[in-house]
């Protein structure tokens, strides 16, 4: 397994570049001047503006704003337009409210989401199971703006039981996961939903697919009590493709920090992506994209071998 | 636009279908009324408490945070261009002279001052016993040490006019000099000495924060905005940055050698909100103590006076329809066309449904508060008949269709939008219509696409909104009237108003730059440059117990941020 790993990882550095010229040239194409958004017209002259262009390095031709980004990024001396922070420090400060909120989200919607599924799968065709599709339907259809303005409406603005926004309370800047739990809760609820839904989905009928199979007969048959039936013989082998969707799920995830972050004005990495492309912070769009990309091929990636660390018989040619 | 950054972080809501269910979930509130909690607000106690004028009749009282809402700036250090910073900059920093709000002129901070008769030499006395916020003490140095870094040669802006008519800065910024000779800085005075009289130049100096020369002297100009100072900076205000927690807040506490006196508040949290709708539930349950609402909200607020006070401020932004004159297609270069659309727009209608009352008309560019306003200049208010008259005159006959038609082509063009302008274009739309003027697309587009086609060649028509209270009131002018100017959006071009332009900048007295101000929009607006529209009103919320200054504009809220006081 080991070449195979270090065949897909160098197989990545393509890819990487790929994705690298291709956001480079969505941004420098899409309208938008940034250095006219640097500052006012009202302070702006001819040569303020020039000046600007200059110091921004949009003068050069594409090819080599390109090369001269790209090296920046590597270094890690790119920096921010608007800010001028190093950009690696900009993500550095963002990423781990991303990852916190993407981790939580993950164990909500994985922990229930199979609950549900193996629910439905149990008693397939029932109320139960139809409940739970209506569940999955919704939890998969609902926009994450308007489910989190409703939470935000019902328990932070009428109950007053959770705190509407942030991270953490005023005066607090501590990483304390006890102050911090009641500001993620209803993150955790939004972004969690949409992955529960479809983790539902998919054990419910990898379930189905696995109860049916003869060593579930046997086991059956044997005497041994429906409950570990369930849950050690067909749940372990219908988690097998589950794994997988959780890494396909990354991208899935990432789009909806943006916009859970922005609603709950939570300081992650998708708040940072969304005020970069207002600004056209080019520097930042494209580290954040590239940064995207990658993590959304280690998360492949790594399915694919936990795939086979779960499932001993896949082989890596 | 440079109101349109802002508008992103007021409390103002473009999904407003949307909260209109939030306000109206009365069936909720039934629901849950079990659950309700009491208010934050001690609200029998704060009934006894006065409104925002009289907190001069008690001694205030010391102690409290205020958690409020406000943007996040792109730096705190150096070369700043928010107009976030511009706000933030009123109570952390200070510059020699200050701008007094609302009507913009130019009062002492760190230095009184006098001039010269012949309007050349500026003579800065400095106050005693001024601190910077690590303890050390304010000097002359340090006011030197910012003017040159404006003109410094490894500083990659260029200089400005005001700064570039010091005696000697255009030979210190060519290196061929070592130190501007025309500032000269004894340990209680700097003397300026200018190379030919200007009235801004006062504006400029006060728009220009000093900086401490013992923590920067060492940093090379392109290396400031790298510096930590850019983050957690050192200043001369009445609060201290302590933190600045990026895309959440940032906390300041009073500084108690403020050479003003101590404020009366501990602490300022600015909580950072991306979308003013969160702010908005913020503002409802406590979380943030003052803010911003639009028209739509007000009313909830305004009408729970035990627990809210409310004021209305004057808008800074006026908005306006631009055209781009130089189409060779549109009848946009005619100003007879243009005055027949202003006498279409039916002002006191859009207030009314747009704002609920709660914006002014708008007549001219300037602000009726700042002090180059002219009252005078020539309104040209809704009055369709006159529009329909015009439009006949110039040729343009209602086609079948209602719409105009004039050798064979109809009267009908493109207005850009975003999404802030977008409600208010629709219902201009109608108005328009009934004097058979058509419209082919409105075209809704993100802030940044606006402003780089906003340039003449690149659109027909658009909404567009101006002005703000952190800059000098002469540059709103002459980025709209004055001829050539960057990022031209309409072509407008008059050698009169040219020639006026020039006249005031070396204007002797601010009496003589007045009346030459005054002239110069006589003209200007009675062009008809602009269809303007309307200045929607700033509405200000805070919690009834924090006691805030009388404010006319948003400005001046920040500005007064020493002076409020938490009952």
């Amino acid at each position: 397994m080991g070449r195979y790993i270090v065949r897909r990882v160098l197989l990545m550095i393509p890819l990487v570049i790929g994705i690298s010229l291709l956001s480079y040239a969505v941004i420098a194409f899409a309208p938008g001047d940034p250095s006219q958004l640097l500052a006012d017209r009202e302070q702006m002259t001819s040569e303020t503006y020039a000046s600007l262009r200059v110091e921004l390095g949009l003068d050069d031709p594409l090819p080599v704003r390109y090369v001269k980004t790209m090296g920046a990024l590597f270094t890690g001396e790119l920096r921010s337009f608007r800010t001028k922070q190093r950009v690696i420090d900009a993500i550095g400060e963002r990423l781990p409210t991303t990852l916190a909120l993407g981790a939580l989200a993950i164990i909500f919607g994985m922990a229930l989401g199979v609950a549900i599924g193996v629910l439905q799968a149990v008693r397939p065709y029932s109320r139960l199971d139809d409940a739970g599709t209506l569940v999955s339907l919704v939890g998969f259809s609902i926009p994450h703006f308007w489910f989190a303005l409703m939470l935000v409406m019902f328990f932070g603005v009428r109950l007053r039981w959770l705190p509407t926004s942030g991270i953490r309370p005023i005066g607090s800047s501590a990483w304390n996961p006890i102050e911090m739990a009641p500001y993620l809760v209803m993150p955790t609820i939004v972004l969690g939903t949409g992955l529960l839904a479809y983790v539902a989905r998919f054990v419910r009928s990898s379930m189905l697919d696995a109860l049916h199979q003869d060593y579930i007969r046997t086991a059956r048959s044997k005497g041994l009590r429906e409950r570990l039936v369930v849950v050690r013989h067909a749940l372990r082998n219908s988690l097998l493709p589950v794994i997988t969707i959780v890494g396909f799920l990354l991208p899935f995830l990432i789009g909806g920090a943006v916009i859970v972050e922005n609603i709950f004005a939570l300081p992650g990495m998708g708040r940072l992506a969304v005020d970069a492309v207002f600004a056209r912070d080019f520097p930042v769009i494209l580290t954040i994209t590239i940064f995207s990309a990658i993590a959304v091929i280690v998360g492949n990636l790594i399915a694919d071998v936990l795939y086979g660390v779960a499932d001993p018989r896949i082989r890596y040619g | 636009m440079s109101s349109s950054s802002e508008d992103r972080y007021r409390v103002r809501l473009t999904r407003r279908a949307l909260f209109r269910m939030t306000g109206g979930a009365t069936a909720f509130a039934a629901l849950a009324a079990a659950c309700q909690p009491t208010t934050t607000a001690p609200a029998a106690s704060s009934a006894a408490s006065a409104p925002a004028a009289s907190g001069a009749t008690t001694a205030p009282k010391a102690g409290g945070t205020a958690v409020i809402s406000l943007g996040e700036p792109d730096t705190l250090g150096f070369g700043s261009r928010s107009l976030t910073f511009a706000y933030i900059r009123s109570f952390i920093a200070n510059g020699m002279v200050r701008l007094k709000y609302p009507d913009m002129t130019v009062v002492e901070d760190l230095a009184t001052y006098t001039v010269s008769s012949d309007g050349k030499t500026y003579t800065f006395n400095l106050k005693k016993g001024v601190k910077w916020h690590d303890g050390d003490a304010f000097t002359s140095n340090d006011v030197k040490f910012t003017l040159e870094l404006y003109a410094h040669p490894a500083n990659p802006a260029p200089l400005n006019d005001d700064f570039g008519n010091i005696d000697g800065a255009k030979a210190f910024k060519a290196k061929t000099a070592t130190e501007i000779t025309g500032i000269k800085a004894s340990p209680d005075q700097v003397v300026i000495t200018l190379v030919a009289p200007s009235p801004s130049f006062l504006t400029s100096v006060a728009t220009t924060t000093i900086l401490p020369a013992h923590i920067l002297k060492d940093v090379a100009p392109p290396d400031l905005s790298k510096h930590a100072f850019a983050r957690k900076p050192v200043y001369t205000g009445p609060f201290k940055v302590d933190e600045w927690r990026s895309g959440e807040s940032i906390t300041y506490s009073a500084f108690p050698d403020h050479f003003k006196g101590r404020p009366n508040l501990d602490k300022v949290v600015q909580r950072i909100f991306p979308d003013p709708s969160t702010a908005l539930a913020e503002l409802r349950t406590g979380g943030i103590q003052q803010g911003f609402v639009n028209a739509d909200q007000f009313d909830e607020f305004a009408s729970d006076q035990q627990r809210w006070a409310t004021q209305q401020l004057a808008g800074s932004t006026g908005w306006f329809l631009s055209f781009d004159m130089t189409s060779k297609d549109l009848p946009f270069g005619e100003k007879t066309f243009r005055q027949a659309v202003s006498y279409a727009i039916d002002r006191n209608a859009l207030i009314q449904a747009l704002f609920k009352g709660r914006a002014d008309k708008s007549y001219s560019l300037s602000s009726p508060l700042s002090w180059v306003h002219n009252a005078s200049v020539t309104k040209y208010d809704y009055d369709p008949a006159k529009a329909k008259q015009l439009l006949d005159d110039l040729g343009w006959k209602p086609g079948s269709d209602g719409i105009r038609v004039r050798d064979g082509k109809r009267l009908e063009y493109a207005t850009m939008v975003t999404s802030t302008s977008k409600d208010w274009f629709l219902a201009i739309q109608p108005m328009l219509k009934a004097v058979g003027i058509g419209s082919s697309k409105v075209d809704t587009v993100d802030f940044g696409t606006w402003i780089s086609r906003l340039n003449v060649g690149r659109y027909e028509s658009t909404v567009n909104g101006w002005g703000n209270f952190a800059i000098d009131p002469r540059a709103d002018l002459a980025a709209h009237f004055r001829s050539p100017r960057f990022g031209d959006a309409t072509g407008y071009k008059n050698d009169q108003v040219d020639q006026l332009f020039s006249q005031a900048s070396k204007a002797a007295s601010r009496d003589d730059e007045k009346k030459l101000y005054d002239q110069l929009q006589m003209i200007a607006e009675g062009d008809a440059v602009y269809v303007y529209l309307f200045r929607p009103q700033l509405l200000d919320v805070n919690l009834k117990n924090m006691i805030l200054p009388q404010a006319k504009i948003q400005a001046e809220i920040y500005d007064g941020l020493p002076r409020w006081e938490i009952r």
